[in-house]
């Protein structure tokens, strides 16, 4: 049983949203108002998640739990961070290039790991997948714009060739707007679920 | 339910007893038609003697010393013909009455005549007669034939096995063999849902040789010669009984037809702890309560019900397993203890091991039949089976009430063993480990790494000057082009710090490319990455280090008041510089998220249509983008290291690049050719089969 | 090179290779090298959230009592205290109210952002490829256009088709026409070429990655020999 309040409240904020987007320019500024509402509330709920995130691991370390260690390493260079932001400030270059040579680096090679964890997929997909004309068709486009990507058909500058290059790479365009107006249909029935309240909100 | 000896016939030549509907001793082989030809009658008699029946009623009602105080009252239903034969031959005495009629009859050809002219020829067969009242006699029968047919009536589903003939047409000895083995019958039933493949070439009709085996197994005459092992037209005949039904239901009912009992529903052992084979509570074998309702209702269900549970009790249900546990009524036929105990071993052994598996489809396809075999107790199995031996030398004197409840007992007790089975280690229990494939990932990670690491060493490759740049970068490059100095354009960075190194190489030259047409920007930036990415960016492209970067909170969102109405005062314009969108000629967004650039093209640009947007992105984000920019809404956007410089860069390995781009186009290839190949010799394989 | 660069990159070096430990099996280095990331993450984002967002937009007008924004600023006050209340057991249901309120205006925003920035746009973009001066040049038709348009069209219905397969799928028992079965079939196909594409894109972005991150080790070892 989805309770009313949230309901009332989600379709009261969507209505008068949808009212200040169709009242145009007047509109604008009880938008503005709600919108900045809405990026508060954001904010909160962001640093609501991450308060609760490093209470969960704090909790870890107090009952010494399978892994603690590596909550441990979290809340250290959380409270480092935090204490070197407060100290230093956030537009601090200083503290910017700190942040960003941590960061950096890991999301980099995380993000490398995926080029190895693909190269292996690449192998199995097939056979996971069996043939399809989806597969088959993927794999043809895969093989197709990896030759491609190569350079060496652009490079041997053949006018004939390079139209078809142009057509061929105009392809992936057909399935991309299907699957954006499918994506679009899909959310905007969805949009009008939470508007009529038979979407519930929290633990509803 | 009890088994009356006076059904059985006699055989007029060796005077041993036979089934009522055999038509030849089972014990000479002579003829025993003549027991069944009513004297003076055709071959089909039904529909005569059921013209006759009221005028045998009429007559005997007339005769004066059947007379009783008493009115009969008349028949509601009358009863076919040859119930009331059977119940005259059935009679086990003579009264007067009958001496009387039988005396008229052999002086009058009609049809009473007739039928007392069969009886005489049955009352000679018959040794034994009891004398009794002629009207309590009479009653009892009418009473019987009354009860018969309101039974019919009622619960024609479930005939008594005294009955002498089913309503579809199940002769006598086939009801009384089922009695015996009910889970044949149930088979029966399946056999009828689909057609099965035979994998032999045994003959599929019955043999006389078949039947008298199958009739000396049911009554149990003679057990020595049922441990010998059937003829191969037995063995052909017993198919015909026990159809190759499992594998015809593994075809066409998928394991997950199976009722809602899934294999969650009972176990406990997580997916991702596979390789650790813990003990079941028996607790989730138990039924829902809306499963135990159901299985109090039909006892049917409650067998599939339970053939689910058995399937649950495996953590991977094996086909092998599942076949025999799809065999209706296997578990009704196990009628020993030791039997159950060989269905747990056969449901807790793991059948070989995946590799090894590579099971043939012929081999899957016997593996039913062996099932029956065992299910359907064969010979050799009856002849193992402890307590069938001790059951009597003739089973007709074991009532068949108690041969179902001893049915009744041993599912009971089959289920009551496995569940004290669970939680216990089964020694024959190996479990098999699947390939992890961590060898095959490693040396695929090895290979490339050692590619690239290699590519790199060898030094710096330049990516060729000449290389054309797509349709849509041209594009952007073209806008740009078209501006002029001090034109505002708004650089929003939306991108996290893994793909900085690829946006930075595309934003970068155009960022210089700006800043040297005099292009006055202003960048914002919509992550708090941003901010520290920012400082690289711009170090990339040579612009100032006080090139003022501002976080937008909120991105889009923070401005779509403005683009709706630019002259709004909210009090807090003074939090962002960015005061009148429709002051830029561009807004220029670098992002890895193709649903932020999404965003701002549904929120933003439609209020404002003379702002131009263009894009910097991944290359991955690249074809979601390009929708975008076939509709104008884009006016083109930069992706992929061909529209980018970062191919000249010294830092950077083209060479490499294109190596890992080979690597994984050979990786592809041999995915499909191997895909291929194993498709090849699978059929190969099924053609030899 | 400055000593903090050089501390920048020894520090940048050891975290990839803690990454790509994951590789040879390893899980406390890359835990640990995750769990790095996350800490550091969560810091700063909760610090830019509070200096650029929950100050500024919330903390400074309810700071002047007097000022225009403060009435306004309960509002948000008020449903971040309800957000607040989530940590507490009895408060998790308070918590909805907040989260409705963020579910609604963004619903409708997405109403009208999907109207008006993808479908109208892109289906008008489809069908503008039949206007006669896009078919027609010099009262000479284009054949290629022609082609082009109509092969857009139909790619795009049959991916739509694809989608609406699948919903029917799901819902089981419902067996499609063999017409249906051959649209969403050629769908597919649109569908694989534009996954295709999609995989070629990402697996480039990470190559360009691990090419930069193996660069960095590699100039990072030829410092020291």
């Amino acid at each position: 049983m989805k309770r009313p309040i949230p309901l009332i409240v989600g379709a009261l904020s969507g209505l008068i949203v949808l009212a200040a987007m169709f009242i145009v320019p007047q509109g604008g500024g009880i938008l503005a108002i709600v919108l900045n509402w809405v990026i508060i509330v954001a904010g909160a709920a962001l640093l609501v998640a991450i308060a609760s995130l490093v209470l969960t691991h704090v909790r870890f370390i107090a009952k010494g739990k399978k892994g603690f260690l590596l909550s441990l390493v979290l809340v250290i260079s959380f409270i480092t961070t935090l204490a070197l932001g407060l100290l230093l400030g956030v537009d601090r270059p200083s503290f910017l290039k700190f942040v960003g040579a941590i960061i950096r680096p890991i999301e980099t090679a995380l993000l490398g790991l995926v080029a190895l964890v693909m190269m292996s997929a690449a192998m199995k997909i097939f056979r996971e997948r069996g043939w399809s004309s989806l597969t088959v068709s993927f794999g043809v486009s895969a093989i197709i714009f990896l030759i491609l990507g190569l350079g060496f058909p652009q490079n041997l500058n053949i006018p004939v060739l390079n139209e078809v290059i142009r057509f061929v790479e105009g392809l992936p365009m057909i399935g991309a707007r299907g699957l954006l107006i499918g994506i679009g249909i899909g959310l905007l029935l969805m949009a009008f679920r939470v508007l009529f309240g038979m979407e519930g909100f929290g633990n509803d | 339910m009890t088994e009356d000896h006076s059904e059985l016939n006699l055989c007029p030549n060796c005077g041993k007893e036979n089934l009522p509907m055999a038509t030849r001793c089972v014990h000479c082989g002579s003829e025993m038609e003549d027991l069944f030809t009513i004297f003076g009658q055709p071959q089909s008699p039904d529909e005569q003697s059921e013209d006759s029946l009221p005028d045998i009623i009429e007559e005997i009602r007339n005769d004066p010393s059947l007379k009783t105080p008493t009115e009969v009252e008349p028949i509601p239903e009358v009863p076919p013909a040859d119930q009331i034969n059977e119940s005259l031959l059935n009679s086990e005495e003579l009264p007067d009455w009958l001496a009387k009629v039988r005396e008229r009859a052999q002086g009058e050809e009609d049809a009473i005549g007739d039928l007392a002219s069969g009886t005489i020829a049955m009352d000679a067969a018959r040794s034994e007669e009891v004398s009794a009242g002629v009207e309590g006699e009479f009653n009892a029968w009418i009473n019987r034939v009354r009860e018969k047919s309101q039974q019919e009536n009622s619960v024609r589903a479930r005939q008594l096995p005294n009955e002498t003939e089913d309503s579809d047409q199940v002769p006598e000895w086939l009801q009384r063999i089922r009695a015996l083995r009910p889970h044949l019958e149930e088979e029966i039933t399946h056999e009828v849902k689909t057609k099965p493949n035979y994998a032999d070439e045994m003959p599929r009709e019955w043999t006389d040789e078949a039947l008298d085996e199958l009739r000396r197994q049911a009554l149990a005459e003679d057990f020595e010669q049922e441990a010998e092992p059937l003829p191969t037209t037995s063995t052909g005949a017993e198919e015909e009984e026990l159809p190759a039904e499992p594998e015809t239901e593994e075809l066409n009912e998928p394991v997950q037809d199976e009722p809602e009992l899934t294999e969650d529903d009972f176990h406990n052992i997580p997916d991702d702890e596979d390789e650790i084979l813990e003990p079941i509570p028996a607790e989730d074998l138990a039924l829902s309560p809306e499963e135990a309702d159901e299985a109090i209702t039909d006892e049917s269900e409650k067998e599939e019900q339970g053939a689910g549970e058995l399937e649950a009790l495996e953590e991977e249900p094996e086909p092998q397993i599942e076949e025999i546990l799809e065999a209706p009524g296997q578990d009704v036929s196990l009628t020993n203890a030791s039997q159950s105990e060989e269905v747990e071993e056969a449901l807790v052994e793991e059948p070989a091991s995946e590799t090894e598996a590579s099971e043939t489809p012929e081999q899957s396809e016997l593996e039913p039949s062996m099932t029956e075999d065992e299910t359907g107790l064969p010979p050799e199995e009856q002849a193992e089976a402890p307590e069938d031996i001790e059951e009597p030398a003739d089973s007709d004197s074991v009532p068949p009430d108690l041969l179902l409840l001893r049915d009744q007992q041993d599912r009971a007790s089959l289920l009551a063993s496995l569940i004290e089975q669970e939680g216990r280690v089964t020694a024959g229990k190996q479990l098999t480990r699947k390939p992890s494939g961590r060898g095959g990932r490693l040396a695929v990670a090895l290979l490339l790494l050692i590619g690239l690491i290699v590519s790199i060493l060898i030094g710096p490759a330049a990516m060729p000057t000449d290389t054309p740049k797509s349709i849509p970068a041209l594009a952007l490059d073209e806008k740009i082009q078209t501006l002029v100095q001090n034109d505002r354009v708004l650089v929003v960075l939306d991108y996290q710090a893994a793909t900085s190194r690829e946006l930075e190489s595309l934003a970068a030259p155009l960022l210089t490319q700006l800043h040297s047409q005099g292009i006055q920007f202003t960048v914002l930036v919509s992550q708090p990455s941003g901010l520290f990415l920012a400082q690289s960016l711009l170090a990339q492209a040579g612009l100032p280090e006080d090139t003022l970067v501002e976080h937008l909170p909120g991105s889009y969102l923070n401005l779509i008041s403005r683009a709706m109405n630019p002259a709004i005062s909210d009090g807090q314009d003074t939090l962002t510089q960015v005061k009148d969108l429709r002051s830029f000629k561009l807004v220029l967004l670098v992002s890895d998220f193709s649903d932020n650039i999404r965003g701002w093209l549904e929120q933003i640009a439609p209020w404002i249509g003379s702002l131009n947007f263009a894009a910097v992105t991944t290359q991955m984000e690249a074809p979601v983008l390009s929708p975008y920019f076939d509709s104008g809404q884009l006016v083109g956007y930069a992706a992929g290291i061909g529209d980018g410089n970062i191919g000249a860069q010294t830092t950077f390995s083209y060479r490499a690049y294109r190596v890992g781009l080979l690597l994984m186009l050979v990786m592809l290839l041999l995915g499909m050719i191997s895909k291929g190949e194993e498709d090849a010799i699978r059929r190969e394989e099924e053609r030899a089969e | 090179m400055s000593p903090s660069e050089l501390l920048t990159l020894i520090v940048g070096v050891a975290l990839t290779v803690m990454v790509f430990s994951y590789i040879l099996g390893d899980r406390l280095f890359f835990g640990i090298a995750t769990h790095i990331l996350i800490g550091v993450s969560a810091a700063f984002l909760a610090l830019v959230v509070m200096q650029k967002v929950i100050l500024p937009y919330l903390v400074l007008p309810l700071a002047e009592p007097n000022g225009p924004g403060f009435w306004l600023a309960l509002v948000p006050l008020a449903l971040s205290i309800l957000m607040i209340l989530m940590f507490f057991r009895r408060g998790t249901q308070a918590g909805a109210i907040p989260l409705a309120f963020l579910g609604g205006a963004l619903a409708a925003l997405a109403i009208v952002g999907i109207t008006r920035g993808t479908l109208a746009p892109q289906i008008l973009s489809m069908l503008g490829r039949f206007e006669p001066d896009q078919l027609m040049r010099e009262a000479q038709p284009q054949w290629s256009a022609i082609l082009g348009a109509v092969m857009i069209l139909l790619g795009v219905i049959s991916v739509l088709f694809v989608f609406h397969h699948r919903g029917q799928s799901k819902a089981g028992e419902v067996v499609r026409p063999v017409f249906l079965e051959g649209v969403g079939s050629i769908g597919q196909i649109f569908i694989g070429i534009t996954f295709g594409a999609l995989f070629v894109g990402l697996f480039s972005s990470a190559l360009i990655a691990l090419i930069s991150s193996l660069s960095d080790i590699i100039q990072f070892i030829r410092l020291w020999f």
